[in-house]
């Protein structure tokens, strides 16, 4: 790799670093604007009933309430929160209303009221006067498809709109296969409905004013959003604005629409500014939570040297009550399954089946957490049963450079998981550990799981974006993006990448971002894009940029403009680094050039890419089990990453940090507990999301080969973090008491009935 | 509701206010005085973002009534700063992004101010006791604790 770089690669800090630590950053949430209403949502208390009659006349005439919305007042619209919708030419299946005629869960919006204050908003919402005709509601996948079952949508036969489909099957007959042979394991393998969590309570802004709708918002899609709004309630998309101020939130949440709707309805309606906040109950009840895999059934078969044969699978989602993204869900877990090993043949179906549950989108691991939990069980399994080291197995059978990538057509771009299994391996101790016996109460053991992911969803989904830079007279310049906004370090990461091409300093960047009205288009941040697509983007608009800037220089410097070269803010001819100029004194002449010359310097670039560049991981995790208790300690988590080339190492390590930290939750205690359609796990004293004191000492190693279609050799790291500790515990429990555990969270409970089924006679 | 006029020493300026008794100190602070560095997450006491100092000592501004607290001297994330010269916690909470979103920042800092003062030798294990109260969803907490001892180890 090319080492020569000045910015790319160094540990510099966040842009947004500064007004966070000072209190000056705004979110939605701490927004103020002059005459702001308080915004707030009547909410279904029923899982199922058909919404009668919403009278609002007595909440109206409250002193105070400037605006009551109910289904009268919207036009009446076909729509989803899932605004990546518009990534597919055919879309994906949009099945809500605002305000419908029928409440499909516990929290489903009725009516919303704008009042001056939240006491008199409060008020207003029990003055509303609701008919509902309850109707017998359905709450798990079994039984929403058996006849007779209530049902959900009227369009939907059995409540099941995406019945059992086969999805990017290849290769021969897999039952055929699986008669060849040597060792075979299946099973059946559930997850729990996590909650994305993040610590700022869902809130949006929306001001209605001279004919334009501006609104402030947490996604991460912002202009997919603006186009949803736009149509929603008949406007242009030139005429709504689209603010993302810093997001506290994020991890998939941003991917879909949460209180906006609302907040415009209310906002168009009483021609003032209106907030909605959700509290943080209402905002675990109803903004909605990971795609829901509810059921993983997996059957793998390999030759007695390891050669994978066969995978069958089928991933089932609990829709809830609107398809959101449980169907794109299942597709992305089955996809995701393919680049892993080489499997001759692989057959695979998704089903998603409406429930009256609340719907669900999309956290970060969209689908591949599920898929490596039955997948990275499984090849446990079978590699015990052959006699096979796992590190073994996967080091012989990984997929690599030219092989098939998730989608048809694309090919694997780089791959450094020999690299990753090797290096956890050593730092772990793999195998002077695994020899270690296994006696007494607390008994530790070693699991090891691998994943690869992928750098955007092309070319399955559009992955549009665009990057601007325009120059000021002193040489630096402003950026203009628009990734998703939550804290990722996208920002500076972008700022590294132009700052090396343009031969500047990385504080000489100026972002511009979270707009519509300012930056390009941009699909957002989803599907770990954000720094394979839009570093793209960058890196074309800053060459553009250069070879502007190179040009104007040639005639100053009297050069050609092919012999020059940029570096520390100094434009220089190659063999003759003294004859040079100032790159302020070229951006000044290029913006005051009295000989009729001026032309200031502004580049853009759109990139709409096709490859797939996937990066590569292995996790390892050491646990002690508690054979009397039940309860798993992670003692060690070590993640290794091939992401291609580390941007910025200190925000590459930050994102799988933090994924490790949703992982351990996840597989060990994170457990949304629904009963007859009501979250009982409404707040962070019943859904526990892991505190200092719960996690173990974890560790990021990273491996940088470059991969040749990247900007400057990155691949993705957004969501890789939190996909293998799930696998890898479940494996590291089974090394250490030999019990599988194949439903999540993997909590003491589970393990005690294990170890007692396992000593049963 | 009754409102009583209460006085509140914030970030070392005294302040005289017109506050209704069942008003929470956070609504206080983010209403009437306008900082945005008080984030609150939960409103019942559950994740720690809404700290404040009262006196120096860490409180959850959102389960706390501001009329509790009048006469007291109240820290928020804005009064950590001297001018233009950053809080060294600050300095190296940027230096070891020890923060993504930053929606627990201002939290986390308040409270590791007070660890410091209390104990300004502290072992990761002692960090990680003093913050267990406060949540983060993005860092996984790892680069906090490194942020914490770094500024401890740069002040003795």
């Amino acid at each position: 790799m090319d080492d020569d770089l000045r910015v790319v690669g160094k540990r510099v800090a966040a842009v947004d670093a500064y007004q966070k630590v000072t209190g000056t950053a705004e979110y939605c949430t701490n927004i103020s604007l002059p005459g702001m209403l308080v915004g707030k949502v009547l909410r279904s208390p029923h899982a199922h009933a058909r919404v009668v009659k919403v009278d609002g006349s007595k909440a109206e005439v409250l002193s105070g309430v400037k605006a009551i919305v109910t289904h009268q007042d919207v036009p009446r619209k076909v729509f989803t929160y899932n605004v990546m919708t518009y990534q597919l030419p055919q879309g994906e299946l949009q099945d809500m209303h605002l305000f419908d005629h029928k409440a499909r869960y516990i929290g489903d919006p009725v009516a919303a009221v704008a009042a001056v204050n939240e006491e008199i908003a409060n008020e207003a919402l029990r003055l509303i006067d609701v008919e509902y005709e309850p109707l017998p509601a359905v709450f798990t996948v079994d039984e929403a498809v058996k006849p007779g079952a209530p049902v959900v949508h009227d369009f939907a036969e059995n409540n099941t709109p995406v019945p059992p489909t086969p999805v990017f099957c290849y290769g021969q007959d897999v039952e055929e296969l699986f008669k060849e042979a040597d060792a075979i394991a299946e099973g059946t393998f559930s997850t729990s409905k996590q909650i994305q969590a993040g610590l700022e309570p869902a809130c949006s802004v929306a001001h209605f004013h001279d004919g334009r709708l501006t609104v402030w918002s947490q996604i991460q899609l912002p202009h997919m959003a603006r186009k949803m709004l736009a149509y929603l309630f008949d406007l242009p998309e030139s005429k709504v604005r689209l603010i993302q101020p810093f997001a506290g939130t994020g991890f998939g949440a941003g991917t879909d629409l949460c209180c906006e709707p609302y907040a415009c309805a209310l906002a168009i309606k009483a021609g003032a500014p209106v907030k909605v906040l959700y509290s943080r109950s209402e905002d675990f009840a109803n903004r909605i939570t990971r795609e829901h895999i509810c059921k993983i059934e997996m059957k793998i078969g390999v030759r007695k040297d390891g050669a994978p044969l066969a995978l069958k699978a089928k991933y089932t989602g609990d829709a809830g009550a609107y398809m959101c993204k449980a169907a794109s869900g299942c597709g992305v877990a089955l996809a995701s399954n393919i680049t892993e090993y080489k499997f001759e043949s692989m057959y695979q179906e998704i089903e998603a089946i409406y429930t009256n549950h609340v719907a669900c989108g999309a956290m970060r691991g969209f689908g591949g957490v599920q898929s490596s939990f039955a997948r990275e069980s499984l090849i446990d399994e079978v590699c015990e049963k052959i006699g096979m080291d796992p590190i073994e197995f996967r080091l012989k059978y990984h997929r690599n450079v030219g092989e098939l990538g998730w989608f048809p057509t694309t090919q694997i771009s780089s791959c450094g998981l020999d690299e990753c299994l090797r290096a956890g391996a050593e730092t772990i101790g793999w195998y002077e550990k695994k020899a270690l016996p296994k006696n007494g109460v607390r008994r530790r053991g070693l699991g090891v799981a691998c994943m690869a992911w992928l750098s955007g969803a092309q070319p399955m989904l559009l992955e549009h974006s665009n990057a601007i830079l325009k120059f000021n007279e002193d040489g630096g310049c402003s950026l203009f993006v628009s990734p998703g906004n939550m804290g990722q370090g996208i920002l500076g990461t972008l700022a590294q990448i132009a700052a090396e091409v343009l031969g500047l300093e990385y504080r000489d960047i100026n972002l511009i971002y979270g707009d519509t009205d300012l930056t390009g288009f941009d699909i957002g941040t989803h599907a770990s894009r954000g720094l394979y697509c839009i570093g793209r983007a960058v890196k074309k608009a800053a060459e553009d940029a250069r070879a502007q800037i190179l040009e104007r220089a040639s005639a100053i410097l009297d050069a050609p403009a092919d012999q020059l070269d940029i570096k520390d803010r100094k434009v220089f001819v190659k063999n003759e680094p003294e004859r040079s100029a100032l790159l302020s004194q070229i951006s000044n002449a290029c913006i005051y050039d009295y000989q009729k010359g001026c032309r200031q310097i502004v580049a853009h670039a759109t990139v709409d890419p096709a490859e797939f560049a996937p990066p590569w991981q292995a996790g390892f995790a050491e646990v002690e089990v508690d054979t009397q208790t039940g309860v798993v300690e992670v003692i060690r988590w070590i993640t290794v990453h091939d992401v291609g080339r580390a941007i910025n190492p200190q925000v590459v390590e930050g994102q799988l940090e933090g994924g490790t930290a949703q992982g351990i939750g996840f597989a060990l205690y994170e457990d949304t507990q629904i009963i007859h359609g009501k979250l009982l796990t409404d707040g962070f004293d019943k859904y526990r999301i892991p505190s200092m004191l719960d996690l173990p000492e974890h560790e990021t190693v990273l491996v940088e080969q470059g991969d040749p279609t990247g900007p400057f050799g990155a691949k993705s790291v957004g969501e890789s973090g939190l996909f293998l500790q799930v696998p890898a515990i479940a494996n590291a429990i089974y090394d250490a008491v030999g019990v599988r555990i194949r439903d999540l969270p993997m909590s003491p409970e589970r393990i005690l009935k294990a170890l007692k089924e396992k000593t049963a006679p | 509701m009754r409102r009583i006029v209460c006085t509140f020493v914030v970030n070392g300026v005294t302040r005289e206010l017109l506050v209704e008794t069942n008003a929470l100190l956070s609504e206080v602070l983010q209403d009437d005085l306008g900082l945005k560095g008080v984030h609150v997450g939960c409103g019942t006491g559950d994740c720690g973002a809404c700290t404040v100092l009262v006196d120096g000592l860490p409180v959850l501004s959102c389960s706390t009534l501001a009329v509790t607290v009048r006469g007291k001297e109240i820290t928020t994330v804005e009064g950590m700063a001297n001018g233009t010269k950053l809080h060294p916690l600050q300095e190296s909470f940027i230096e070891h992004g020890a923060l993504q979103c930053g929606y627990c920042t201002p939290g986390m800092l308040l409270a590791s101010k007070r660890l410091l003062e209390i104990n300004p030798s502290p072992s990761r294990q002692d960090i990680k006791d003093a913050l267990a109260g406060h949540l983060c969803r993005c860092t996984g907490y790892n680069k906090i604790v490194d942020a914490v001892m770094a500024a401890a180890e740069g002040e003795e």
